[in-house]
């Protein structure tokens, strides 16, 4: 298991410098920079150069980017332009929040996706299995941008029983939290479904009904958790996506975490805030994956003979 | 042990998710109840706590750089200067009790108040003034406001030169501990209006050489009616505001400012509807939603702000359409600034029939606009070789993207240049950035624009955006004028009205000069700017004058 995980983590480097390089340029090609931004409409010619100069934006394009790679070898991320901040403070003070309320989706997504998908494989073509898919096909269509003005407008501004928006306590997690959660629910829902049903034509499953064991017992002990294992793949694409998705959950519901910073910075031409949320973001997606075949080893001890 | 550690799998995946729920909603994950959470629970409003959004992170916490005005009004509780505002757009004093103009116009002799305090105790004197003036001046400030301090006699030069540290600045003189002596470079009737912005304001020396120069939440001390107290700033979440007991003014009503930064309008509505806010400065795109809320429409307050929009037309293009009169003129007559104001600003806005805002000295209620008048703007198109449009070039319309009513009022614009001139230009959203690069480089052909007072002078519209040749640091600088305008005539006025002293001859000279820029077309002015504003009834004492809501030293919110 050690050589695994070094092999699929130095296979991560390279990825890694990949995406480093193809942002810094993407944002660096962009027009304009930071400086018109940073010091307004009425700053002078002379106030801008003198700022450039400063933050070595008046540097070519490659010693730019051989010193912030530098950087980062040093672990420094460099400094937004906006904000006056070391990049790594910024990610230490928000992803935290981001990832509470990626996680609280992700396991809303479970604890909702994972029983509406199982009863309704096992009530396979009944009206509750058909009001199941009905309701998945409707979660997975209304994006979040929708989705989140209308829980705001009614349980929070009409109903009043939460709050609109903030990051105080656990209620005010509540509503991001289905918002962002519902399209991942949905999605499981119909994998849940879908595998449960393939798993229950099995051989096996026939074979334990025969030996006496009750339909559900049967389903319970061997069905579910071998209808888990495709589910757990889309779990962890869900759960990347969930991190680096929720940006728009973040800006409407006010929760501070890294989403609205990151689509700002692009409008604002922060390039080290850019690079360094891109790098995270990177980074993520490396990590969940590698996570999810963990957990495949787990559960699948096939996969893990094989590791 | 296969069967025995397959249940502990089942267990650790299924059962774990309520663990798992119970720990992401620890509270200890949430930032801890302190001041910043006062009053902000569903639905509460709360006695003497003012809650009003900002729509972004501060851009910074230092009077000496601040430029924008969310912040602006933010850091205004917290730092003061010399003279302020108020409510009937004039300049008060404030740290400065009382002060005296030498008859040449160049020597203001300040005399300070007495007993005022920093926040944390100590009593500010004439070479606090000294000190915060001379270090926004230092190149490692990289301050882009230090404009406002570019009259005084030697600051260009400290400017200019580039080593670091704070200098001497001859034109600032403390006298004695009450008595400040500041020395402009020649008459300027409107420089006391420099003396209103934050770059002039009185910080603490001691507090900031602690900190190796930056002001941050750790040490934000100034002398205003409320305190920035260290942690009051939470990133992307709010900024909390406690008001100062020692105020020199009297101890404000309020008891904390919680300044939520929220992004988004729709949220900012929802929280406002929902009574976890006080107040709320809305765009007229929100107008709608407003309307058709009588709660909402009943609180709806509107502001004038001394800042005009207009289109601008840049002859500095090489074979611009625009190097002849005729052509701007054209365009000019065939805006219906009516319609447009109807359409795309729900008739929140003033029509702009000059270039001066009615709250600017020399404003003229009675001055002409080019008439709206599709036929004659068609003979003018026509004249100008371009009849019915045809042969027009089609070029980028430019306009600052992200901002609903901005893009609404390019559009009216474009349609209504189609319509009544078959002159057809392209829309052309920029990011603010990109949109300040090319106005700087001169390379926008048409763009919407805007310009907000710094201080209610002619001086600071007509010879500061459209001479020819605004001269700075000794080299011809003039960005503002981005669109190539040039009239002998139009220059000679505002030269000579700049350094006139008979206010009445003055003002005159400065209407000539705008009548010239009317009929020339260089812009055609469109609208004067209004805020618009939530208010509930509950809040009371609230200020403003033409450049914003005034500090909160009177508002009390009740119960």
């Amino acid at each position: 298991m050690g050589q695994f995980l070094l092999k699929r983590i130095g296979l991560a480097v390279p990825t890694l410098l990949v995406v480093v390089f193809l942002v810094f340029m993407a944002v660096h090609l962009a027009p304009s920079d930071p400086v018109e931004n940073k010091l307004g409409e009425k700053a002078t010619a002379e106030q801008r150069t003198a700022m450039r100069h400063h933050y070595g934006l008046d540097q070519p394009l490659p010693l730019q980017f051989v010193r912030y790679v530098g950087g980062l070898l040093h672990g420094d991320f460099g400094e937004s332009y906006k904000l006056e901040q070391p990049v790594s403070t910024l990610i230490a003070v928000k992803f935290p929040v981001t990832a509470q309320l990626a996680i609280a989706a992700l396991l809303f997504s479970i604890a909702v996706g994972l029983p509406a998908g199982a009863v309704a494989a096992y009530f396979h073509n009944s009206w509750f299995d058909r009001a199941v898919m009905a309701l998945v096909v409707a979660m997975v269509s209304i994006p979040s941008i929708v989705l989140g003005p209308l829980l705001i407008l009614g349980v929070a501004v009409k109903l009043g029983w939460l709050p609109t928006s903030g990051w105080e306590s656990p209620k005010y997690m509540v509503l991001p939290m289905i918002a962002l959660g519902s399209r991942s629910a949905a999605i499981v829902a119909r994998f849940m479904r879908s595998s449960l049903l393939d798993t229950l034509r099995q051989d096996y499953i026939r074979t334990a009904i025969a030996k006496g064991l009750s339909r559900p017992m049967a389903v319970w002990r061997h069905g579910i958790k071998n209808a888990l294992l495709p589910v757990l793949t889309v779990l962890g694409t869900n759960f990347g996506a969930l991190l680096t998705g929720s940006f728009v959950v973040e800006t409407l519901f006010h929760v501070p975490g890294i989403g609205d910073i990151s689509i700002e910075s692009i409008q604002w031409r922060d390039y080290p805030v850019v690079q360094g949320m891109a790098l995270l973001v990177a980074i993520v997606y490396v990590f969940v994956n590698l996570g999810v075949d963990v957990l495949y080893g787990a559960i699948d001890p096939r996969v893990r003979a094989r590791g | 042990m296969s069967r025995y550690s397959s249940k502990i799998c089942r267990r650790g995946l299924l059962g774990g998710i309520a663990s798992l729920t119970a720990g992401a909603a620890l509270p200890g994950c949430f930032p801890s109840k302190g001041a910043g959470a006062a009053g902000a629970g569903a639905g509460g409003a709360a006695a003497n706590v003012l809650r009003y959004p900002l729509t972004d992170d501060p851009t910074t916490l230092d009077p000496g750089k601040v430029e924008d005005g969310t912040t602006i009004d933010m850091l205004q509780q917290v730092y003061e200067g010399l003279v302020k505002w108020d409510e009937k757009n004039q300049i008060v004093p404030n740290l400065a009790e009382k002060w005296d103009i030498s008859p040449d116009g160049t020597v203001y002799t300040f005399r300070l108040k007495k007993g005022v305090k920093f926040h944390h105790g100590r009593e500010v004197t004439a070479a606090d003034f000294k000190y915060s003036m001379e270090r926004a001046c230092d190149p490692v400030l990289l301050s882009p406001t230090t404009g406002y301090l570019r009259d005084i006699k030697g600051a260009k030069e400290r400017i200019a030169d580039k080593t670091k540290g704070i200098k001497d600045i001859a034109g600032i003189k403390a006298i004695d501990p009450y008595t400040l002596e500041i020395t402009v470079d020649g008459f300027k009737p409107y420089w006391l209006g420099n003396m209103t912005y934050l770059i002039s304001y009185v910080v603490c020396r001691e507090a900031i050489e602690k900190a190796d120069g930056k002001i941050s939440d750790a040490n934000s001390v100034g002398t205003g009616p409320f305190m920035l107290e260290t942690g009051a700033y939470r990133l992307s979440d709010r900024v909390t505001l406690t008001a100062n007991p020692g105020y020199h003014g009297g101890r404000p009503k309020l008891d904390t400012i919680v300044r939520e930064i929220l992004k988004d309008a729709s949220t900012r509505l929802s929280k406002y509807r929902a009574n976890e806010l006080d107040m709320l400065i809305i765009s007229p795109s929100d107008l709608d939603a407003v309307n058709g809320d009588a709660a909402l429409k009943a609180d709806l307050k509107t502001f004038p702000r001394a800042r005009i929009w207009y289109v601008a037309m840049n002859s500095a293009v090489a074979d611009s359409p625009f190097k002849k009169r005729d052509v701007r003129r054209a365009i000019a007559m065939a805006i219906d600034k009516k319609q447009l104001i109807q359409v795309a600003l729900h008739d929140q806005a003033d029509i702009a029939n000059g270039i001066l805002p009615p709250e600017v000295l020399g404003y003229d209620p009675n001055v002409k606009p080019l008439p709206f008048d599709p036929a004659q703007a068609k003979d003018l198109l026509a004249k100008a070789g371009y009849p019915g449009g045809a042969g027009f070039p089609v070029l980028p319309y430019a306009f600052r993207a992200h901002i609903q009513e901005v893009q609404e009022v390019a559009e009216v614009v474009r349609q209504q240049l189609k319509t009544n001139l078959g002159v057809d230009l392209q829309s052309h959203p920029m990011e603010w950035n990109e949109y300040l690069k090319e106005r700087h480089d001169k390379t926008l052909p048409i763009a919407t624009g805007s310009w907000g007072a710094d201080y209610l002078d002619p001086q600071n519209f007509l010879s500061t955006l459209l001479h020819t040749d605004k001269i700075v640091d000794g080299k011809p600088d003039h960005e503002e004028n981005g669109i190539g305008y040039s009239n002998a005539d139009f220059d000679r006025l505002c030269d000579q009205a700049d350094v006139e002293h008979n206010q009445a001859k003055r003002i005159d000279l400065y209407r000539q000069a705008e009548r010239i820029a009317i009929d020339d077309a260089p812009w055609v002015p469109l609208y004067f700017q209004k805020d618009l504003m939530l208010i509930k009834p509950r809040v009371t004492g609230y200020r403003d004058s033409v450049f914003g809501i005034l500090p909160h030293t009177q508002t009390t919110v009740a119960p």
